[in-house]
């Protein structure tokens, strides 16, 4: 089940690309009193990548990075960033890295002008503030007070506050919780921008779907542990498990047979669907047995078929059969 | 240069987010003014009458009748004394506005044509002076006439006293300012523990800002409040009740840098023994409150009973009052608040060590 880390290995199609390994993490260790946060977490980032971890609540994820950023150390193993120990090198490296903090604001009684002054202020190296609100495209509020911002546009800014050095790498903690499907489709496009200009960034996320469409690679962490490693295509593809029938009846039917159907590898029934009956996940070997199989069933019960899909395997279903679990958003 | 510029900018940010902070303003120079609105105007009913002090040493029939036409006089109060040293001091004090002393033989004197009274008046305000001046002339001009139809047989031997009225407000306003780098200060402890609570201390801790620069800044930040705010107090009191600054302002400036100095320490250091924001805001409010009142900023605390004398002396706000009033009051130089100074210093070097070392940027 668990399945060792595979960067150094010759995985053809699932290799990183090649480049400057930009972020690298070694067998890094962190345990607070007897419980276990991160327990042997390594891998490498390549320059030019988004690297996403992805994970539930508490797998790990925000100490791995914290690990990296040098803001906390770690028991055991290291983390170096564009080839400098995090823990030997701490001024070099914050100089070279931008960090979005979860649930961190600013200063709320400034304004995003004079919060981005003040960041600026901590660097020698830095990009003209004008040019970082434009970025995220903020020039229109710049003289407003950053505590009067809607939640997407204090992201922004955060993205903006994270690139005021104009960093090699970015990391951005769990970037786009709490924003509606606009904002964070909008902050999707400012990410890839900045991979457009070079920059490395390495992001956690308990959302699949950002996951699998902004990450260049992705390592599931669960429990502390990394479980997998690869590009979302070459996961889905490992361990997504096929094709799934999502199907429902309107009425009761005897749900012992629908194992035995033709071309049904499993069946599971859907809870997150509303209703009286209830739906079924059928996870299937053949999409055309299974389906005629399907409706010679509902013909036989007398039931009629009220709502039926064929999806196409994703993350969610990668992580389900990696950790048995079912990773909400 | 470049690392000044940059410092500049933090300082120039972290005092602007203390001018918006309106709790801090309210607690600090709003207590002030609306205190010194209270003890300093409503009750200062020092200068409504007239109070002249009359020291009949002679005590003849037409020695009392002089007195008694005083006390005529509208608007006017009598104080009698025996003793023209007891009534001199009053005058020095700022109860009266002049002293009219009727010597022994001032009724003999009389009858035989030729007396003297001595008058003292308030020479350090001339319009309560020259007041007093015209009534005690016109009494003694009544009192020729009514009583013995002879113009001026009584000639008045006139002196004005040198004294300064140090007022309830004079009093009030360096414990005012006092009291309000106290108030403006003590809370940089729970304001850090707020900035770490929102994880802005380790979104800072991912830069290579040094904490030692964060403190500086910040530091300086309410320097340059402190003495804003300060400023801002005098101005008032200038313009609203006419309190002067007796001493040098450049040694008023440096009491007011090392006063804030002092406070500061003493806030981080609470803040380095308190978890929670909201838990340092209350010790702040709980420490703070008794040493508004045990440092001397409303009450003089010298007269405090002997017991309490320690807690009044170990207190940072008593010696940052003793030395404003100093300065304020007497027109006192540095040599003569060095004492306040070295301890105030004292209190901030041993604050500092204890708390940088307490320093973090992380809750856990």
């Amino acid at each position: 089940m668990v399945v060792q880390e595979q960067t150094d290995g010759a995985g053809a199609a699932t290799a990183a690309p090649a480049g400057r390994v930009m972020v690298e993490a070694r067998e890094l260790y962190k345990a607070y009193g007897s419980h276990v946060a991160v327990n042997g977490i390594s891998f490498k980032v390549q320059q030019g990548e988004i690297f996403g971890i992805l994970g539930p609540n508490g797998a790990g994820k925000s100490t791995t990075l914290e690990m990296i950023e040098g803001l906390r150390d770690p028991d055991r193993g290291s983390a170096q960033i564009d080839g400098l120990n995090v823990q030997k090198h701490k001024r070099a490296v914050q100089a070279r890295i931008g960090v979005q903090l979860q649930h961190t604001t600013l200063f709320a009684d400034l304004s995003l002008t004079d919060n981005l002054r003040f960041l600026s202020a901590l660097y020698r190296h830095t990009v003209p503030v004008q040019q970082l609100l434009a970025s995220v495209n903020l020039a229109d509020r710049a003289d407003a007070l950053l505590g009067t911002l809607s939640g997407g546009q204090q992201q922004r800014l955060s993205l903006a506050a994270a690139l005021v050095n104009d960093p090699l790498v970015v990391f951005l903690d769990e970037p786009t919780t709490g924003l509606d499907p606009q904002a964070r489709h909008s902050l999707w496009a400012l990410v890839r921008s900045l991979r457009a200009s070079g920059k490395t960034i390495v992001l956690t996320t308990h959302y699949m779907e950002e996951a699998e469409v902004l990450c260049d690679r992705i390592a599931i962490m669960d429990g502390g542990q990394l479980v997998a490693i690869d590009t979302p295509a070459a996961l889905i593809a490992e361990y997504g498990g096929g094709l799934t029938i999502r199907c429902g009846f309107a009425q009761l039917v005897l749900t012992a047979d629908l194992a035995t159907l033709p071309g049904v590898i499993a069946v599971s029934s859907d809870d997150t669907a509303a209703g009286p009956n209830g739906r079924y996940l059928f996870q299937i070997s053949d999409l055309e047995l299974a389906m005629v199989g399907l409706l010679h069933f509902a013909e036989r019960q007398r039931a009629t078929i009220v709502d039926l899909q064929v999806r196409q395997p994703s993350l969610e279903a990668v992580f389900l059969n990696l950790t048995g679990r079912i990773l909400r958003d | 240069m470049d690392t000044l510029r940059r410092w500049a900018v933090l300082v120039e940010l972290q005092a602007k987010m203390l001018l918006r902070n309106r709790q801090t303003l309210v607690a600090s120079l709003g207590l002030a003014l609306v205190s010194m609105l209270i003890f300093g105007s409503l009750l200062n009913q020092n200068g409504a009458g007239l109070r002249i002090a009359m020291v009949n040493e002679d005590g003849s029939p037409v020695a009392a009748q002089v007195v008694t036409a005083f006390s005529g006089v509208d608007g006017v109060t009598v104080a009698t004394f025996t003793e023209s040293a007891v009534a001199l001091n009053t005058l020095k004090a700022g109860d009266a506005a002049a002293v009219v002393v009727l010597p022994t033989g001032f009724g003999r004197d009389l009858l035989a044509g030729k007396a003297t009274a001595q008058v003292y008046y308030d020479g350090s305000n001339p319009q309560r002076g020259g007041q007093a001046q015209a009534v005690i002339a016109g009494v003694f001009g009544g009192v020729n006439k009514a009583i013995l139809g002879v113009t001026e047989p009584i000639s008045l031997q006139v002196e004005s006293v040198e004294r300064r009225v140090i007022r309830q407000i004079d009093w009030l306003t360096p414990g005012m300012a006092g009291m309000m780098i106290m108030w403006a200060n003590l809370a940089v402890g729970a304001i850090m523990i707020a900035w770490r609570e929102q994880g802005l201390l380790k979104r800072l801790a991912t830069t290579p800002l040094r904490s030692s620069t964060l403190m500086i800044t910040q530091i300086a930040a309410r320097l340059l409040f402190s003495i804003l705010q300060v400023a801002v107090l005098l101005v008032v009191a200038r313009v609203a009740f006419g309190v002067q600054v007796m001493g040098s302002y450049w040694v008023l400036g440096l009491l007011v840098i090392v006063a804030t100095l002092a406070i500061l320490a003493f806030g981080l250091l609470i803040g380095a023994f308190v978890a929670k924001s909201d838990g340092a805001q209350a010790i702040t409010t709980l420490i703070a409150f008794p040493m508004m009142f045990l440092g001397g900023s409303y009450f003089d605390t010298s007269a405090a009973p002997a017991f309490m004398q320690p807690l009044v002396q170990v207190l940072p706000l008593t010696h940052i009052n003793d030395a404003l009033r100093q300065v304020m009051l007497y027109g006192a130089g540095f040599q003569a608040i060095q004492q306040p100074l070295l301890i105030l210093l004292a209190w901030m070097v041993g604050s500092l060590l204890v708390a940088t070392r307490a320093f973090r940027w992380n809750t856990r």
